[in-house]
């Protein structure tokens, strides 16, 4: 059986991985371009208000997703794929759009962060430890594991009762994530403004329900930004 | 191996949130504006806040390079 790798010190190692490899490419991007800084400044201050706003809301979104990362925010999260998409500068020079790299980037941490919680969970359905050493990871993954699956669980309820007295929510929220939007709409029968009103309220509700998360988030922009 | 119920009820959450997150590209920017006055937000102060962790990380990764 796997061991389950303490969340904090994976991370940590990911990180500097991440990290130096961000470091490399851009010292080999700034010797060939040294206008480099200066572009991603000017992509930066030329965003719109939505625009940043999209971006974290889209973080948050994903990190909702994943449930809890020790020490981790949505904000963390919009931050490291910057750090990725700065390594590929060169890439988005050459007319390649710095927000669809950016949104790219945050899918696939996002990805990898959820995929290390649902192995935590497949490992603890593999059985019992046989020794101390894994006796005590397992106990570590068992409560990381009852943890997701409460959450996972009450959530779905939460969002149930949320919607009970708005059946067409209801019916978008059961395929959402097994159809792509267009064939969502097809088969409720519904318009584009329809589909985008009903967007709007599962949206507003959902962040409403579970607002924890934005709360940890501004504290700690809050905490940033002074 | 057949996932078990608890993977199921993870990957569903999973899925929902993410296709939640995929709309938030699909709205329009007065929706988005629109929806964080409607949750307490002030879009500016919102929007200035994301550009400086923007500019700090950059900040951070240039200090580490140079």
């Amino acid at each position: 059986m796997t061991l389950a790798v303490p969340i904090g010190q994976d991370n940590k190692k990911l990180n500097t991985l991440a990290q130096a490899e961000v470091e490399r490419v851009m010292n080999e991007a700034n010797s060939l371009d040294p206008t480099g800084p200066q572009r991603i400044l000017q992509a930066i201050e030329s965003l719109k208000p939505p625009e940043l706003i999209k971006l974290r809301r889209f973080a948050e979104w994903r990190m909702r997703a994943i449930g809890p990362k020790k020490g981790r925010s949505a904000d963390d999260l919009f931050q490291e794929a910057f750090l990725r998409v700065l390594g590929k500068q060169r890439r988005w020079k050459d007319n390649l759009a710095f927000l669809p790299l950016l949104y790219g980037a945050i899918r696939s941490i996002s990805n990898r962060w959820g995929k290390a919680k649902l192995n935590e969970i497949l490992e603890c359905d593999l059985g019992q430890a046989d020794d101390q050493e894994n006796h005590l990871s397992e106990l570590h993954t068992t409560s990381l594991h009852a943890e997701r699956v409460v959450d996972a669980k009450q959530e779905l309820e939460t969002v149930k009762c949320l919607f009970a007295d708005d059946p067409a929510a209801l019916n978008i929220i059961n395929r959402m994530g097994q159809f792509p939007a267009s064939e969502i709409k097809t088969q409720l029968g519904l318009t584009e403004k329809q589909y985008q009103t009903a967007m709007k309220r599962i949206r507003r509700r959902l962040a409403q329900a579970f607002p924890e998360r934005c709360r940890k988030r501004e504290a700690k922009a809050a905490k940033a930004v002074r | 191996m057949k996932k078990s119920d608890q993977v199921v009820k993870a990957d569903k959450w999973i899925d929902l949130m993410n296709g939640l997150a995929e709309t938030v590209l699909e709205a329009s920017d007065e929706e988005i504006l629109e929806e964080t006055r409607e949750l307490g937000g002030d879009p500016l102060v919102e929007a200035e806040e994301v550009r400086k962790l923007l500019l700090q990380t950059l900040k951070t990764a240039l200090a580490k390079t140079s």
